[in-house]
């Protein structure tokens, strides 16, 4: 059974809308900035992508986030609502944490809870809905977007929503300060001088369907999710990646084997977080799947346009991917100038774009407690 | 429905005696630093373990083929609240952010049992179990794993409290497995849990328990309870 991706839907720290995305990505913009949302404990505003425009009325980003971007894809998708069945698999680190925080200030109880993102919507899409909800930090969206892959291969809907969201929060900023895991100014992935990541928010949706539903509605498919892999590094440290790569690259050749991809992928879009442990793994793993030939694949890393968006992170990527598909061209690893050395010989895209057809693409993440995900999309028009 | 229930371990108890209990049954080093939520988990996967004896091969050579998915609804709060209590004396602490991470029980059970299949962290409402079974069944009918413990966690803390629910540390788990090894397709509606009631003042492991009692005989094989 093949799965396509007929719907997309994006905020990001570019605005809200996939078109905004695209411009920023594709136009060589960054949209990280100092923090103006709120004060930090030490008054020292850090670069964070963020949105500038929410409306003062939302209480929750993350929750705001999801709706705009599944309103915007299911109306790219144009399905016959209402569904008789729908497989949601909604993605986030931290949830509704906002909301939360207000509630024990207050001594008041929160609305929404913290894990009910777009809970209202689904009705409204489908008379027979299931949603499952995937925190595993950042590769939450990875694992939802595997997930949603299944149940619609499985046959238990022909109709699914990846529905991925994380807010700029005091939490999670403060937290990863805590962590002394973030860049001075922007992240630089896979450069000689990264110095840790960059945090961004936003939400990410792909509206799934099985090309048999697809084309007996006459919907037009962006491009087949063809497969998935997702490890646990199941090594000794929570904060730091197996150093020899082998659970990433346990995921990669998962979702190539599960893809009925033996080849190398036209492009990866990589984790590439910017961090010195993260980037080196990525690219350990890399060489083990696909050795010495690894060379001839573009890397890219869209984390310097968008931050890091943690629990949205995989799914913005991936429509980023289709985007790159669709465009024929591979977006450049924005702040990265001085590639490391240390890494090895590998075709990262920097300075600028690369005009190329790409007919397979590899998204990859990996995660807090070594978890992986790889994800492997195909074009499907000619 | 799928799998095979091989075996469950349902803990509710005390938090102090949790700790008792981890004290004696969990030799780690590095686990001292561990959140309640996390320990309460290593004794549950611990006990289990004990109870089924090796699942993951001769050498461990089929540690990729065994997953854990699991789920909570008020998980790691007691680690939001020191968190978040740090933010508001503008103290932020690393290892009580990191434990407020949803994922921290998972992680580690995957660090101590170098488990190198799928790990899972499911988050939701008093379903959130019942959710995590769905999922781990999905892992079994698409072959994603021949093997998976699932469930889920109650930890209590001011939160929880607030919300009215039990004092006690919670853990339902089920170790499910995989009949016959093939991807299935075709599935129906029935083949995977669905839950659709209410809260009703429970845990989410206190409704997991009630779903598993009301489906035990719809699962591939009789459940066999541990001590």
């Amino acid at each position: 059974m093949r799965v396509v991706v007929t719907g997309m839907g994006a905020v990001t720290g570019f605005g809200y809308g996939v078109q905004a995305l695209s411009d920023g990505v594709f136009g060589r913009k960054s949209s990280v900035r100092k923090n103006t949302l709120f004060a930090e404990s030490n008054g020292e505003p850090s670069p964070v992508a963020f949105l500038e425009n929410v409306p003062p009325e939302v209480v929750s980003r993350a929750d705001h986030f999801i709706r705009t971007a599944v309103k915007e894809a299911v109306d790219q998708a144009n399905l016959p609502l209402p569904l008789p069945a729908l497989e949601v698999c909604v993605a986030s680190l931290h949830g509704n944490v906002d909301v939360w925080c207000q509630a024990r200030v207050g001594g008041r109880k929160g609305s929404p809870d913290l894990w009910e993102l777009g809970a209202d919507l689904w009705p409204q899409l489908a008379e027979r809905f299931n949603v499952t909800t995937i925190s595993t930090a950042c590769t939450a969206s990875g694992l939802a977007t595997g997930r949603c892959l299944d149940y619609l291969r499985s046959g238990v809907a022909s109709v699914g929503i990846v529905a991925a969201t994380e807010g700029m929060t005091p939490f999670l900023l403060e937290g990863f300060k805590s962590l002394r895991s973030l860049a001075v100014g922007n992240c630089r992935p896979f450069d000689a001088n990264r110095d840790g990541l960059v945090l961004g928010e936003g939400a990410g949706v792909l509206v799934l369907e099985t090309l048999e539903h697809a084309e007996a509605r006459g919907a037009v498919p962006l491009a087949e999710l063809a497969g998935y892999g997702f490890s646990s590094d199941g090594t000794a440290n929570f904060t730091s990646p197996d150093p020899a790569g082998r659970g990433a690259s346990r995921a990669l050749t998962e979702a190539m084997r599960d893809a009925g991809l033996s080849g190398l992928p036209d492009s990866i879009n990589t984790h590439g977080t910017g961090t010195k442990l993260n980037d080196r793994m990525e690219c350990v793993a890399l060489r083990r799947v696909f050795g010495d030939d690894v060379g001839n694949v573009p890397i890219t890393s869209c984390k310097p346009a968008i931050g890091h968006t943690f629990g949205a992170a995989g799914a913005l990527e991936l429509v980023c991917s289709v985007l790159s598909m669709q465009r024929n061209e591979v977006p450049a690893i924005l702040t990265l100038e001085e590639p490391d050395p240390q890494l090895g010989k590998l075709d990262f895209v920097y300075g600028r774009s690369r005009l190329q057809r790409q007919d397979t693409i590899i998204s990859m993440n990996s995660a807090f407690g070594g978890t992986n995900s790889a994800v492997v999309l195909r074009r499907l028009s000619p | 429905m799928i799998g095979q229930l091989v075996d469950t371990v349902h803990i509710v108890d005390a938090p102090e005696n949790i700790d008792t209990a981890y004290a004696a049954e969990v030799d780690w080093s590095q686990g001292y630093k561990l959140n309640p939520d996390s320990r309460l988990a290593l004794v549950g996967v611990g006990r289990i373990l004990k109870a089924v004896g090796n699942i993951f091969g001769a050498g461990g050579a089929e540690r990729d083929r065994v997953a854990l998915v699991l789920g909570s609804d008020f998980g790691s709060l007691c680690s939001y609240e020191s968190f978040f209590n740090g933010l508001t004396r503008k103290v932020a602490q690393p290892l009580p952010y990191t434990h407020a991470l949803p994922s921290t029980p998972t992680a580690a059970l995957s660090i101590f049992h170098e488990l190198h299949g799928p790990t899972l962290t499911v988050s939701g409402e008093a379903e959130v179990g019942v959710s995590a079974v769905r999922v781990a069944q999905m892992l079994l009918a698409a072959g994603r794993c021949d093997k998976v413990i699932v469930g889920c966690w109650h930890a209590p803390s001011a939160t929880t409290a607030k919300a009215g629910l039990a004092d006690t540390a919670q853990l339902l788990l089920l170790l499910l497995e995989q009949s016959n090894g093939e991807r299935r397709s075709a599935l129906q509606p029935g083949d995977l849990a669905m839950w659709s009631g209410g809260r009703d003042g429970r845990t989410c492991v206190e409704v997991l328990n009630e779903w598993v009692a009301g489906h035990r005989q719809q699962f591939e094989a009789p459940i066999r309870m541990a001590s």
